[in-house]
């Protein structure tokens, strides 16, 4: 079953209690401009940006915004916030970049476990569309909603769907996961055959709750 | 139960009874039975002693017995002897009929008395009948109950040897001889079918009796037999016949008393004494003799049976007694002009020019003396007059003064000279070399006994395809190889046959482990380097036995071409280029032994498509051996699987399980277990409707096999296992 869920392809990233890191579009074309912001902060709080992932922090703002060019691929972008001496908040978002397909992940806090919600979406025609999460270490796994998928949790948390995913469809796919872990790293990846030929992408989107 | 009296019985311990009665000598003779009698003697006449009471026509005599016949001679007052019959007893015992012959009688001699001698014209079955015809007299007696019926016969004068034949007989069970006193007569139990001898001679017989020194003999010790005490009461003995060894053939005939005689061997033995005396008659005793065993061995051992020209082997003569010797020597006579060395002389002095060994000291009983000497084979230009192979062997005598003894050097004695060695003689002669390099040498002095490091050397020798030193170029063969095995393992000389070994039951089996289970053998694959892949397999061959069994050979049979590579040998030594095995030791039960090895298939030979069904039919080659063993003689085929199938694609199945991903092909090195990927490459395929390279035909990804793909990749179990709930597949077990 093709489930098809309208989204708009940004996301937040919680910073601090009132804090948030927002973004334009997290699975952008190759090469375009999206717009990151800091939605919260603090009057007098300036902006330091680690923008190619390589920890260190290449720009400081006093506006909460910023605006990149995604290359071809995944970058992950950081940002804190910082009032006098003290840092406030820092939080990361994965943008990947793919003229093809893309796939976001949302992580929602609930009362003991996180909600997890992964949306594909294709550009072009998209076989096969699968996606394979990496668990933490300890951590429980529930599937919440398939959208259509096969899946199955071994090493991973793997689902694919039996279909062809047009351009402009999305397929959503969630779980909820319990861990006793202080922190917790998202990682995985998005796939399928396009055009005969394999692709696979990490997913954007938030790494840690 | 016949009670027999008899004369050799009588004697047998070297006391003669005194046969002899008032007058003459008289004796009874049936078969084997010879009995010594005396007749009675009394004051009647035969006729009174008869006591025929014609009215009840019947004899009074009292030595008559009921059903009996008895027979017993009498002499008169006036010196007449007669013999007589009395069958049955008055007012006892049943009726009956009796016809004798007598033959050989004595002039003169006739029925004195008869019993019934009238006619019974209304009883003609009763008459009696006495028919004499040309010097035999046959009668027939016919008696009823209570009555007798009999005779007396004679006279038989003092010289005589008349037979009594038992012909038809009824109402008479046993045929007794009486004599001695007639109040306490002797009896001589007789058979009622043999004919009886009763002998009458003027000469009495002698006596024998034997000394016999010492008691107790040896085997190869003279003993003395003296026979000095015998006497002849009414003559002299003119001759001593022997029989030594109690086989009734006479040994040795003398007029001394006294013989010496050595027994060759130990042993029971009855020896016989006959004197006979100056008339012709004779008596024989016995004498139970145990002669025990030799107790003094002397043995040669050669160390080989075999020697080149120019060869040294060793010889070793072991004297063993239990029995002090005294004056003690030893004297071998080797082939002419073969060089002696002597290497040990046991305490004995050598005299080079005789080869010959002398004890100077006593060789104690319980001990064993061994003397070693070295023989040089002369070199091959002094044997050139000598067509080759030749035997030459070696003879000896061994002597002793006291006691004395003289016997030959028992053993082994011949070796054969040739230009080449026997296989099995030259490995157990042979001397690894010590330092890589070095060559083999071969030593002939060396023990027949194979060692283990010689067995490992044949073993490398075999291996690498190098002839067996001392052989003319031989190469040992597996079954050569096993032979040695048993030899060495078996503690056996290679000159000695093989010790019996019960029958084991071996088995082998292979397993052959495709290179993609479930899969042939595929060909016309390759890695990324362009290695051929999937044209490999694994045989497994697994040997056990349910008793020990020495030397195991193994001999696959593979297709031309075909390359084996050895994996696990698990103590068995390969051999390359002729794919065998052996193992060089023992196969134990409970500890089976497992040989595995990798083939890889020539990637380029051509193979038929598989035929479609519901199990593909492969083409296929055939892999086919053979287990043997040394000892016991042991061979089996190898059972289990024999077909490798052999194929040029894929299920669509293991293709997916085998497909890269990334590279967008087959790669045979992947797991049985399908991935994520492989499953959207799956699904690509089935949306798409495009045949998977490299499978077999259809060669596509239809409904019900995306749904198999995803089950599999869903439940994570190998592609060769069937889905939970699944019936094994049809063609398992292939």
């Amino acid at each position: 079953m093709r489930r098809l869920v309208l989204l708009p392809f940004f996301s937040v990233a919680v910073l601090a209690a009132g804090i948030t890191l927002e973004c334009s579009n997290l699975i952008p074309d190759p090469e375009t401009t999206v717009i990151l912001w800091v939605r919260g902060a603090p009057l007098g709080a300036s902006f330091r940006w680690d923008l190619d992932g390589d920890g260190v922090f290449e720009s400081t703002t006093l506006e909460p915004q910023i605006n990149f060019v995604a290359k071809r691929g995944s970058q992950t972008v950081t940002v804190e916030v910082v009032s006098g001496s003290q840092t406030l908040a820092r939080a990361s978002l994965a943008i990947v970049a793919d003229p093809r397909f893309g796939a976001i992940r949302t992580i929602t806090k609930e009362d003991a476990s996180f909600l997890v919600t992964i949306l594909v979406q294709a550009k072009l025609p998209l076989i096969a569309p699968g996606i394979a999460e990496e668990i933490p270490a300890g951590a429980v796994v529930e599937v919440v909603a398939e959208g259509g998928a096969f899946w199955r949790k071994a090493e991973k948390l793997e689902a694919v769907w039996p279909l062809i995913l047009d351009p402009g469809s999305v397929l959503a796919f969630s779980y909820r996961i319990y861990s006793t872990g202080e922190t917790l790293r998202f990682s995985g990846v998005v796939s399928g055959y396009i055009g005969g030929q394999r692709a696979e992408i990490p997913i954007a989107g938030q790494l840690q709750p | 139960m016949m009670r027999k009296i008899s004369l050799i019985a009588a004697v047998a311990l070297g006391l003669t009874v005194p046969l002899f009665a008032q007058q003459g000598y008289f004796e009874i003779i049936q078969g084997a039975t010879k009995v010594a009698v005396t007749p009675f003697a009394g004051a009647k006449s035969a006729e009174e002693f008869y006591d025929y009471d014609s009215g009840q026509s019947r004899s009074r005599n009292p030595l008559g017995e009921a059903n009996t016949a008895v027979l017993f001679l009498y002499r008169e007052p006036a010196g007449q002897l007669y013999l007589f019959f009395i069958l049955g007893k008055a007012e006892a015992g049943t009726g009956g009929n009796a016809r004798f012959t007598i033959r050989n009688i004595p002039i003169g001699a006739n029925f004195v008395v008869r019993d019934d001698g009238f006619y019974f014209p209304l009883f003609p079955e009763l008459n009696d009948t006495y028919t004499p015809t040309n010097g035999d007299y046959q009668v027939l007696w016919t008696w009823t109950d209570g009555r007798t019926d009999g005779g007396v016969f004679g006279p038989l004068g003092e010289e005589f040897e008349l037979t009594v034949v038992p012909e038809t007989l009824s109402g008479v069970q046993r045929i007794v001889f009486k004599h001695g006193a007639i109040d306490r007569p002797n009896r001589v139990e007789l058979n009622t079918i043999d004919p009886i001898v009763i002998k009458g001679m003027r000469n009495q017989p002698p006596v024998a009796r034997l000394v016999v020194s010492p008691a107790a003999p040896r085997a190869r010790q003279e003993v003395l037999f003296d026979a000095s005490g015998s006497y002849d009461p009414d003559g002299t003995i003119a001759e001593y016949r022997w029989d030594f060894d109690g086989d009734g053939k006479i040994d040795l005939t003398t007029t001394e008393a006294q013989v010496r005689y050595t027994y060759v061997a130990g042993g029971n033995f009855t020896v016989a004494l006959t004197v006979v005396d100056n008339t012709g008659v004779f008596s024989t005793i016995t004498y139970p003799l145990y002669v025990s065993p030799i107790t003094v061995t002397v043995t040669r051992e050669i160390s080989t049976t075999h020697a080149l020209p120019g060869t040294i082997f060793r010889v070793t003569v072991t004297i063993k007694t239990d029995q002090d010797l005294i004056g003690v020597g030893l004297d071998e006579d080797p082939p002419a002009n073969w060089e002696v060395i002597p290497i040990q002389n046991a305490g004995a002095v050598f005299n080079r020019p005789y080869v010959q060994w002398v004890f100077m000291d006593t060789i104690r009983a319980g001990t064993e003396r061994v003397i070693v000497y070295d023989l040089k084979v002369p070199p091959v230009e002094q044997l050139a007059a000598l067509r080759l192979p030749q035997q030459f062997c070696i003879t000896g005598l061994f002597q002793s003064k006291v006691p004395d003894i003289a016997l030959e050097v028992a053993g082994e004695s011949c070796i054969i000279v040739d230009t080449c060695l026997p296989a099995l003689q030259a490995v157990a002669h042979l001397i690894p070399p010590e330092r890589p390099g070095d060559q083999d040498r071969l030593d002939l002095r060396l023990s027949e006994t194979i060692t283990v490091d010689q067995v490992l050397r044949v073993a490398e020798l075999w291996r690498t395809d190098q002839p067996l030193p001392g052989t003319c170029g031989e190469r040992l063969d597996l079954e050569q190889l096993k032979l040695v095995a048993a030899y060495a393992y078996s503690c056996t000389p290679v000159d000695e046959p093989l010790p019996e070994y019960p029958r084991a039951t071996v088995t082998a089996k292979r397993t052959i482990l495709y290179p993609i289970p479930c899969e042939a053998v595929v060909l016309g694959f390759h890695d990324s380097m362009g290695n051929a892949l999937g044209n490999k397999f694994t045989v497994k061959v697994e040997i056990s036995t349910d008793r020990d069994v020495i030397g195991v050979g193994l001999d696959e049979d593979l297709p031309v071409g075909w390359r084996v590579t050895p994996i696990q040998n698990d103590g068995f030594i390969y051999k390359p280029g002729v794919d065998q095995w052996v193992l060089m030791d023992i196969l134990r039960p409970g500890r089976p032994k497992t040989i595995i090895y990798e083939v890889t298939v020539p990637p380029t030979i051509q193979v038929k498509k598989p035929l479609p069904g519901p199990c593909p039919m492969y083409d296929f080659q055939t892999v086919v051996g053979r287990v043997d063993t040394g000892l016991p003689c042991v061979e089996v085929e190898v059972t289990g699987a024999t077909k490798v199938e052999l194929s040029d694609c894929l299920s669509v199945l293991a293709a997916i399980a085998k497909w890269d991903v990334y590279r967008d092909t087959i790669d045979l090195t992947l797991s049985d277990k399908i991935t994520l990927p492989q499953v959207q490459r799956a699904i690509a395929f089935w949306l798409e409707g495009s045949r998977v390279p490299r499978t077999c035909d259809p060669g596509i990804v239809d409904f019900e096999l995306m749904k198999t793909i995803i089950a599999y990749w869903l439940t994570g179990i190998p592609i060769c296992e069937p889905l939970p709930g699944q019936p094994p597949s049809i063609c398992a077990g292939r």
